[in-house]
């Protein structure tokens, strides 16, 4: 049972779910999305996370037709945008200072730099440091982004890999890698940031 | 291949990689955390916060120097000498009182019989946090009981940057005994690259008073402190301030924060002095050393000629200061620094 089997279970159809009208439906919606935030933790951060998805939600809802118009790519982008606002305010202590990071993020001018808080939230030492000691630390990390957005796009995600999934000598060797460096890992991984749930 | 010869495959080589992996770093054990009768490495590198317990648990000494950065170039040998004792060194760098209990905490929980503790006591510890270490420690090798060991077996990062340089060293022939250790605080020392290096802070525009700002922070700093003191009063504490170059006072000055820091520096040393177990030495108003920049890397750290030097003054009690003289010595150090020429440093 995930979170969110049980909030259409046991919150969103005994609402009525979308069979009373669609301003009913939108109601259902941002309820769901608000016990959603609470659940998540206690504090108003949550509850606006949890609202700014259900907003969302009910936003796509309504212009699901012109929206879908739209070029996936933006699609994407404008959802990635969107989830990423949203993080800060889960994040965040409280809502002011969630407002106040977001500010930041306009602010300074252009340039292109990588804020270090950032890239030590990358920092794996083991595995970067033997590049790194040959390639400078900013190459490595932009690879290592540019590297991930590229699986994110085109490869497949977890549950269609599980679809296909055959065992095989090659899958066998790649689970084993990534199981035994994650075990190997544990003691010394950073911040993350569902590590309260 | 089917997929449960899959798994049972998986779960084999997985389970023998992971045995096999917290078998080596059991055996080479790079911290010391079990302390092996006969430990097949001669080589070890050094890591403050996971060694220190390490040595302290395991290592046999009967006295011990705690402190900052400021002891990282002391000379354990010399100690030995001079001092007639057996001793091991305990250093973090930038810690606090916090570091300096937990760590003498082990120490006393282990099977020496510790006759002295040698404790660099500065500034930076009486007025810093009394609650918490410097740098967030691994606590699994400071508790007892291994019920986390797993965080010390299963650490790939301790395996790459410790485990593995052990091993190649000695299977090059190399040595280094953690507690034997030489110079570790390394850089370019002299009165220029020192100079360069130092931001003179902004005049602030308000003084600061110790009752009001650093008396609470000093109290629990000292609370920690006695804590040892009286929990151990067959040990001898033997307590110096070492000796900061005259432009850390400059910054004190700039700060407006210099005469709080003297009269914590009054305060500390009073109260230390109440017990039959401690003796205080003050370095800080050494002249020789402090007003000669090329003694320091920045405007705290001193060469390791230095630390030679202090561990021959007080072999010799010189430094040592007493109930009746302490604050007379302190009061010097205020005047020496007031009227001190600061601004030939910046012509």
């Amino acid at each position: 049972m995930t979170l969110t089997r049980f909030l259409t279970k046991y919150i969103y159809i005994p609402l009525g779910g979308n069979r009373n009208g669609t301003l009913r439906t939108y109601v259902n919606i941002l309820i769901v999305y608000l016990v959603s935030g609470m659940w998540h933790g206690v504090g108003f951060t949550f509850i606006v996370w949890g609202l700014m998805h259900g907003v969302a939600t009910v936003l796509y809802r309504a212009t699901k037709k012109e929206y879908d118009r739209i070029p996936c790519v933006f699609q994407w982008l404008l959802t990635f945008c969107f989830v990423s606002i949203a993080w800060v305010f889960f994040r965040a202590p409280d809502v002011s200072s969630a407002v106040n990071l977001l500010k930041q993020i306009v602010v300074g001018g252009w340039s292109f730099s990588i804020n270090a808080e950032l890239t030590e939230t990358l920092l794996m030492p083991t595995l970067i440091s033997i590049p790194s000691q040959v390639i400078p630390f900013v190459y490595v990390v932009t690879a290592l982004f540019g590297g991930t957005m590229i699986c994110s796009v085109c490869c497949r995600n977890s549950v269609q890999i599980l679809e296909k999934f055959r065992p095989a000598i090659f899958n066998l060797a790649l689970v084993y890698f990534l199981l035994v460096f994650g075990m190997l890992s544990l003691s010394s991984v950073g911040a993350f940031l569902y590590t309260n749930f | 291949m089917p997929g449960k010869r899959w798994i049972a495959v998986l779960l084999i080589i997985v389970m023998c990689t992971i045995c096999g992996f917290a078998g080596v770093q059991y055996i080479c054990d790079p911290m010391l955390r079990y302390g092996h009768e006969s430990w097949p490495l001669t080589y070890y590198e050094y890591s403050e916060m996971y060694s220190n317990p390490g040595i302290a648990r395991n290592y046999k000494y009967d006295a011990v120097m705690v402190g900052t950065s400021m002891i990282e170039n002391t000379n354990v040998d010399q100690c030995d000498e001079l001092f007639g004792v057996k001793m091991v060194r305990l250093p973090y760098s930038g810690g606090t009182t916090y570091n300096m209990k937990t760590i003498l905490d082990i120490c006393f929980s282990s099977k020496n019989d510790i006759k002295k503790v040698y404790w660099e006591l500065d500034e930076f510890q009486l007025f810093g946090s009394a609650t918490e270490p410097r740098y967030p420690l691994p606590m699994y090798m400071y508790q007892e009981n291994h019920i986390d060991d797993l965080k010390y077996l299963l650490n790939i990062d301790l395996f790459y940057h410790y485990t593995l340089k052990d091993i190649v060293g000695t299977l090059t022939g190399r040595t280094q005994n953690l507690e034997r250790r030489g110079v570790t605080l390394n850089g370019e020392f002299g009165q220029e690259a020192m100079l360069r290096g130092y931001a003179r802070p902004q005049k602030a525009d308000t003084e600061k008073q110790f009752e009001q700002v650093y008396k609470k922070k000093v109290d629990a700093n000292l609370e920690n402190i006695r804590l040892l003191i009286e929990a151990h009063p067959e040990t001898e504490f033997v307590f110096f301030l070492p000796p900061f170059s005259v432009l850390y006072w400059d910054a004190e000055l700039c700060k407006r924060q210099f005469d709080a820091n003297m009269d914590g520096a009054i305060y500390a040393i009073g109260e230390l002095l109440q017990y039959k177990n401690v003796s205080v030495y003050y370095f800080q108003n050494d002249e020789e050393i402090i007003t000669n920049l090329d003694n320091y890397k920045d405007y705290s750290h001193y060469g390791s000629w230095i630390n030679d030097l202090l561990t021959e003054k007080m072999a010799m009690g010189v430094g040592q200061v007493t109930e009746d003289n302490y604050v007379t010595v302190v009061e010097g150090m205020r005047q020496f620094i007031k009227s001190y020429n600061f601004e030939q440093y910046f012509q």
